[in-house]
């Protein structure tokens, strides 16, 4: 079920943090409109693989990536790993949700306005619109719709979880990068995450982290498993 | 609790509740030296009455506007640049420029007041006369410039604290959704260390008018109200080394007592406005 | 395949660097002037002449001769004064300093930490003018002897450091990691071995740094050595009831009444070396904080 065109190209992928390797001249190929999901043992590079897809790693004290990589949004493949490539530019279409949920100290609304106003929308329908159908892409519509500005730290786990892919989301993103998404969840969210990433994948091609066998088994299409360093790749179970 | 550990805490409670009392004690004492002029002439007079010893006036008022101006002044210089100095440190040059930048500025805290003072007198003083050619030179603006040179170290290295204690949760969130640092600084992190920069300027302002030696190595002293900034001036506490001179017992010498409470009254606002400004939880 | 150069710099991030540039450009240039001026001004002035003037060096040292017309005097003062004000603010800083962390309730902990940061903040002439109004009220009422001199100076001067002291072993002690206050407890000692054989030692690096700069203080001070017993020409104090010179109090009134190029020279020299011992104990606190981490 692996489709023709590729979303994301990886050659020779080598990560560092401070003097340790992490990732070994790793090259992929991720196809467009699926779930992949990275596993293995931890601290083997799978987030540092994550940050490499929007250049995340720039910003972190320590790390660094050589190789190349590209990504189609839609007008054949860029290489985003070029010097001149506008990295926040890069950002904006490629989302990230963190393993830990972080929402902005601000309400609800705001922390869905955020992405918007940093991409400079701010026509207020607009806003309101795109808001609205994030919210709902992450099935977090009903539970929020009608405390839009209360503080977003008042929300629990699952939903404060949702909340950041939901703002994640805004912008409409091409390709969705999950560190763990579901690791500090309870049994009922993990299932209301899976089932929107589902929905999701047709118009965003998803990358997520994960240890859950039985999570990549529900969900994923491709397995690619980290050990060493290098990759090894398995097509999900049943297919 | 053990005997001697008992014995420990009574001594250590002892000496910390001692020197609280000196604190407190040394309001007491300059607020009951101060009766006597209090006494004499409402409060008010007092305040807002210039000096004319000869002509039996001894109102402190061009004293108060002279340290309202300076420190004033100084603050209107120093926040700007403190605070693009914080900004060189934490945003803009994190590297190298910024670590060695970060090392100048707590060195320039070990630099003595009086030589700051004194390296003024013949530095600036001649800069402004030459410039404005107006006065000697010796006036509000030049004491304002070394002032703003003296408070900003410690003005620089609040604000420079109050952006890093910004949770990095909240800016690697940001970065990731395509934030550039000017987005970043303006959205995420003011809003979050506005509190820290409020009692760094704060703090500031309360340094500049605690000092005594800048204005009055380089203010000029005169007893005038002042008017302009080129005008000179004296402040509260350069007002207080001047009149040590005079007889202890006479009028003249008492009203310094309130120069002094003025000072301590003024500085108990500071501190609390301070603790104040640190403690409010409002999300942005 | 299509190349998007999109730059990575909008205008407020260009505006945002050049404001932050110039700031820095500006305090840096700011202090190197001030520095490089008096560097420039008063090196020449270094010399043995500078500070022992006429008298031979080893006679001055001994105390066989007075020194007239060099910085000898004023040094010997300054160095009294820190002695001195560090003999009374460090025992009772540093007590202090441990009650609040390791013995006090938080409400007290509030109280007396509101109370020493307005004992911080004092301004220093305050402090001078309360230390010479308690001298001619205990010289009126008491003791007929006393006037202002190096002891008053130094009890003031200590009164002006000690919150500092306070808030450095506060915070050294507030900082150690919880496991390592349980570990001698945890073995049956009491309270006070446990601070005497480990949190002290501990700590001590951050205490030491901070009373390193509480010295640095006391050595610039000059608003309230004015007011309390430093006068241009004393020699070397006799005792501590009597008058005394000191640095930064020679730069002040040489400064307010020189004559001639050559006495404003010496306050040149007295300038720098006056920077040279903070900035000397500076950098030694800044050592010392380094070492072992």
């Amino acid at each position: 079920m692996i489709k023709a065109n590729t979303k994301i190209k990886v050659r020779g992928l080598s990560f560092f943090y401070g003097t340790s390797q992490v990732l070994n001249s790793i090259n992929l190929d991720i196809p467009a409109g699926t779930i992949t999901a990275v596993s293995g043992p931890s601290g083997q590079g799978k987030s540092s693989l994550l940050t490499a897809f929007n250049r995340l790693w720039e910003n972190i004290d320590g790390a660094r990536a050589t190789g190349r990589i590209w990504i189609n949004f839609g007008k054949g493949l860029e290489e985003i790993t070029k010097k001149e490539y506008g990295v926040h530019h890069l950002r904006r279409k490629v989302g990230m949700v963190f393993q830990m949920p972080n929402p902005l100290p601000m309400s609800i609304l705001k922390n869905m306005q955020f992405p918007l106003k940093l991409a400079g929308i701010s026509e207020k329908n607009a806003v309101l619109e795109k808001i609205e159908t994030a919210l709902k892409q992450a099935h977090l519509w009903e539970e929020v719709k009608d405390r839009l500005s209360s503080d977003a730290r008042m929300l629990s786990g699952g939903q404060l979880q949702r909340l950041c892919i939901a703002r994640s989301l805004v912008l409409q993103p091409e390709v969705l990068l999950m560190d763990e998404p579901t690791a500090s969840l309870d049994p009922v969210s993990v299932e209301k995450i899976e089932n929107l990433l589902l929905d999701l994948k047709t118009g965003c091609t998803i990358v997520m982290v994960s240890h859950y066998m039985d999570q990549i088994r529900r969900v994923a299409d491709i397995n690619l498993v980290l050990s060493d360093g290098k990759l090894s790749l398995t097509t999900a179970a049943g297919q | 609790m053990l005997e001697n550990d008992r014995i420990l805490k009574i001594c250590l409670q002892a000496t910390a509740w001692g020197c609280a009392s000196l604190t407190l004690g040394v309001l007491a004492f300059m607020a009951w030296l101060s009766i006597p002029v209090l006494k004499s002439s409402d409060t008010l007079h007092i305040l807002t009455h210039p000096w004319l010893p000869d002509q039996g006036q001894f109102g402190i008022g061009p004293m108060i506007l002279g340290s309202l101006y300076i420190s004033v002044l100084s603050l209107i210089i120093a926040a700007p640049v403190s605070f693009g100095s914080a900004i060189f440190i934490r945003i803009t040059h994190p590297g190298s420029a910024g670590k060695i930048f970060q090392h100048l500025v707590e060195a320039m805290t070990a630099v003595p007041t009086v030589v700051y003072g004194f390296i003024g007198i013949f530095l600036i003083v001649p800069f402004i006369r030459e410039t404005f050619m107006q006065g000697s030179g010796m006036c509000i603006l030049s004491a304002s410039i070394m002032l703003a040179l003296v408070i900003s170290p410690t003005m620089i290295l609040i604000f420079s604290q109050s952006i890093s204690s910004v949770p990095r949760q909240y800016t690697l969130a940001v970065e990731a959704m395509g934030a550039t640092p000017a987005q970043k600084f303006f959205m995420i992190i003011v809003p979050c260390a506005w509190k820290g920069i409020l009692t760094g300027l704060i703090l500031g302002f309360g340094r500049a008018v605690g000092d005594t030696l800048i204005a009055l190595m380089i203010s000029g002293n005169t007893i005038a109200f002042p008017g302009h900034i080129l005008d000179s001036a004296r402040t509260l506490t350069a007002h207080i080394a001047l009149v040590t001179a005079a007889d202890f017992d006479s009028m003249e010498f008492k009203t310094l007592f309130v120069c002094a409470l003025t000072l301590y009254l003024l500085t108990c606002l500071g501190v609390l406005a301070a603790r104040a400004a640190g403690k409010r939880q409002k999300s942005p | 395949m299509k190349n998007i150069t999109i730059k990575n710099k909008s205008a407020g991030d260009i505006l945002l660097n050049t404001y932050a540039w110039c700031c820095a450009l500006l305090l840096t240039s700011a202090i190197v002037t001030i520095v490089g001026y008096l560097v420039f001004q008063g090196f020449s002035t270094l010399n043995l002449d500078l500070i022992f003037s006429n008298t031979p060096v080893l006679e001055a040292l001994f105390l066989k001769k007075q020194v007239f017309g060099g910085l000898f005097p004023a040094i010997t003062g300054t160095l009294a004064l820190i002695f001195l004000s560090m003999t009374f603010a460090l025992p009772v800083g540093i007590a202090a300093g441990i009650f609040l962390s390791e013995f006090a309730l938080p409400e007290t902990r509030k109280f007396l930490g509101l109370m020493f940061d307005i004992m911080a903040s004092l301004p220093s002439i305050v402090v001078g003018l309360s230390g010479f109004a308690v001298t001619i009220f205990l010289h009126q009422h008491f003791f007929k002897q006393l006037y202002p001199c190096l002891l008053i100076s130094a009890l003031c001067l200590a009164f002006l450091v000690i919150p500092y002291i306070i808030r450095s072993t506060q915070i050294a002690l507030e900082s150690l990691p919880p496991e390592i206050r349980l570990t001698a407890p945890g073995l049956g000692a009491t309270r006070t071995q446990n601070l005497w054989y480990v949190l002290i030692p501990m700590a001590a690096k951050d205490i030491i740094s901070g009373i390193i700069l509480a010295i640095g203080r006391s050595a610039e001070d000059t608003a309230v050595i004015m007011l309390t017993g430093a006068v241009a020409t004393a020699g070397i104090p006799g005792s501590v009831f009597s008058g005394y010179e000191a640095l930064p109090f020679f730069i002040y009134y040489t400064a307010a009444e020189y004559t001639d190029g050559a006495e404003l020279m010496k306050a040149y020299g007295a300038a720098l070396i006056l920077l040279f011992i903070c900035g000397g104990l500076y950098i030694f606190a800044y050592w010392i904080k380094r070492k072992v981490r």
